[in-house]
């Protein structure tokens, strides 16, 4: 039995309306696939991404805020850390490095970030791209995205990106070094030595009066407030050690990857009504695209009961009617997760562009599942049409009524 | 051979009664003959055809092929058997306009195991003088479409062939080849039943019953 040759038969017939089909199921598992896969995409490259800040401490506030500014750059007011308490954790000892790190300026949009070496170092993966390390007030390093190309010289922008009072820097920079990729937003960075962002806002050099350097150590008795500081425990004992440390009255600090596990918990349940809202969409289209078929299939009523009377058993009427459903939806499903392939790259790469977050959507089990989910679902409904054409009477059919 | 016993068949009619489409004592056309029947519109020649063919069963009486008795099988052997002893012609041909002549004429070999099944349609159409290099159906004439549909009734080499009004929408020439065509399907010893009142067609048969109102009588 081979319904194959009539189901070509009607699909050619009705080329348009079936292509029209086709492409609408692929479009729908398209989008809903490449949102399940680009939400999976997204938490995966925010973890990444803050997977080099091993500890945050900063003055008591949010944590969410705190990960937003340090993390993903992202403009906004914190408290500063400053005196006594500063002081004990710049002299961390269970520390490979304690860096501060400085915001406020910008250079075309991009933010500038005070900071010193050892994070540097540290977020390049241990060595830089290209160039060397900033040793003078003025050299900076970038990140491997920036515009900036080693040799150029600039003038920051006080201010951060979207601030509307912006003010040029006197101090021209020059660029030394590029950092390797990391997938965050401090691709874009331009990363200073902390004492530049001191200096020009006038808040001393931060190796006491009349002292300069470049980096640590610092003088802990005149060093200025700032916004937090990036710890490199020396094991994960010290991790959970200095965690607890720190989270007194006067200072907060927290791993980023608890944050944001505390953030995609937050997201879970939308995650799941996504999904759910995906194969919701496409069991409707896929219900009304039936009807459609349920049109057609009337249409050939008489032709169908012509193959009876010429000896076709009931079953293979059914067969034809289902496997003519079924490949629609099916053909639809499969294309569907090319075009998710297809969309996901897309978005992700706009998305990246955006958010700075390197992200990579693929396609997974649950898109797959999607797909699957969905050809099941339409292979159980094409039994309606064949169900419906396998119980008509043949001779009333044949007589065309 | 076919033949049908003691059949009566009514339909519902519209005021709710029923009316009695087909009440025939014994019809038995002979293998080797063209039988036809002929008779005006609605007389029930078309659901006789049916009732021959396994597709109607009766409420009363018998239709055997031989020692079979076809309303006593269940449908799905009731459907091989129709493969295998009957070959169906319709007034409108029925073909799969999609499809090729000679995919149109083998196409019962898509829900039947048949081996050679192309070989022998095309033998067929060959015979038959369709021009099989056409691709497409609509290229064909409306005599050449008919021949088409003969040649899909005959692919399993059925004995009975039943033709419901074949000529009724021919011109003169093609009804012509196709008495002529039936003749031949007679001469090879086939059962030829023929629905129809075209004059063309009746003159060639070999016995002539006419139907009214759902009885069979002698032609004059
Ligand atoms: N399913 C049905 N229900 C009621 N009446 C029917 C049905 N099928 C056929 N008839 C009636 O049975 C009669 C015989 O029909 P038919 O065999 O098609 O006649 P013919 O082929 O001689 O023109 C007609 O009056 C037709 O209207
Ligand atoms: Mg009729």
């Amino acid at each position: 039995m081979n319904p194959l040759p009539l189901v070509i038969a009607l699909a050619r017939r009705h080329a348009v309306v079936c292509t029209a089909f086709v492409v609408l199921i692929a479009l729908t598992i398209g989008i809903g696939a490449a949102i399940t896969a680009q939400e999976r995409a997204l938490r995966s490259g925010s973890a990444r991404a803050s997977d080099r800040f091993d500890l945050i401490v900063a003055a008591p506030g949010s944590q969410t805020d705190m990960l937003l500014r340090v993390v993903f750059l992202q403009p906004g007011s914190v408290e500063l850390l400053a005196g006594e308490p500063l002081q004990r954790a710049m002299a961390e000892q269970r520390a490979a490095f304690v860096a501060p790190i400085g915001f406020g300026d910008s250079y075309r949009g991009d933010p500038v970030v005070g900071t010193i070496a050892a994070l540097v170092e540290h977020l390049s993966g241990g060595a830089l791209a290209e160039g060397r390390m900033f040793s003078a007030l003025t050299e900076v390093v970038v990140g491997a995205r920036s515009p900036l190309a080693i040799g150029d010289t600039f003038q920051a922008t006080h201010g951060l990106p979207n601030e509307l009072a912006e003010t040029e820097h006197a101090q021209e920079l020059v660029v030394v070094g590029r950092m390797t990729e990391t997938g965050t937003p401090w691709d874009r960075a331009v990363l200073t030595p902390i004492e530049l962002t001191w200096e020009v806002h006038g808040l001393g050099s931060g190796h006491g009066e009349g002292a300069y350097a470049i980096g640590p150590p610092f003088d802990l008795a005149t060093m200025p407030g700032v916004p937090a500081l990036v710890m490199k425990p020396e094991s994960l004992a010290a991790a959970y050690g200095l965690r607890s440390q720190y989270r007194t009255t006067e200072t907060m600090a927290f791993f980023p990857a608890e944050v944001l596990v505390q953030l995609y918990a937050l997201l879970g349940d939308a995650r799941v009504v996504m999904s759910a809202l995906a194969i919701a969409t496409a069991v409707l289209l896929v219900a009304a695209i039936l009807a459609g078929i349920l049109i057609l299939m009337r249409l050939y009523r008489q032709r169908f009961a012509v193959l009876r009377a010429l000896g076709a058993p009931r079953i293979y009427v059914f067969a034809v009617a289902w496997t003519f459903s079924f490949g629609l939806i099916g053909l639809g499903s499969l294309l569907g997760l090319g075009a998710a392939a297809a969309l996901s790259g897309t978005v992700s790469a706009i998305l990246s562009n955006a958010s700075g977050i390197a992200l990579s959507a693929r396609l997974g089990g649950t898109e797959i599942l999607l797909a699957l989910a969905l050809a099941a679902i339409g292979a159980v409904l094409a039994l309606i049409p064949a169900a419906l054409l396998y119980r008509r009477p043949v001779v009333e059919a044949l007589r065309g009524t | 051979m076919l033949v049908a016993e003691d059949i009566a068949l009514a339909f519902a009619d519209a005021g709710g009664g029923s009316f009695t489409a087909l009440d025939v004592a014994r019809f038995a056309p002979e293998p080797g003959r063209i039988t036809a029947i002929s008779g005006p519109s609605g007389s029930g020649k078309s659901t006789l055809l049916y009732v021959l063919a396994g597709l109607l069963p009766p409420q009363r009486g018998t239709v055997r092929d031989d020692a079979v008795s076809i309303y006593q099988l269940r449908e799905g052997r009731r459907d091989a058997w129709r493969r295998r002893r009957i070959g169906f012609i319709f007034q409108d041909f029925h073909l799969v306009p999609e499809l090729s002549p000679l995919a149109n004429a083998s196409l019962p070999a898509t829900f039947a195991r048949a081996g050679g099944a192309r070989q022998r349609a095309a033998a067929l159409l060959g015979e038959l003088g369709v021009p099989t290099a056409r691709r497409s159906i609509e290229l064909l004439s409306r005599g050449e479409r008919q021949r088409v549909a003969i040649a899909r009734a005959l692919l399993f080499d059925p004995p009975v062939i039943l033709a419901d009004e074949p000529s009724a929408s021919l011109d003169r020439a093609a009804a012509t080849e196709l008495t002529a065509v039936l003749r031949r399907l007679a001469k090879d010893g086939r059962t030829v039943v023929l629905a129809s009142h075209d004059d063309t067609l009746l003159a060639a048969a070999d016995r002539h019953w006419r139907l009214d109102h759902g009885k069979l009588r002698t032609a004059a």
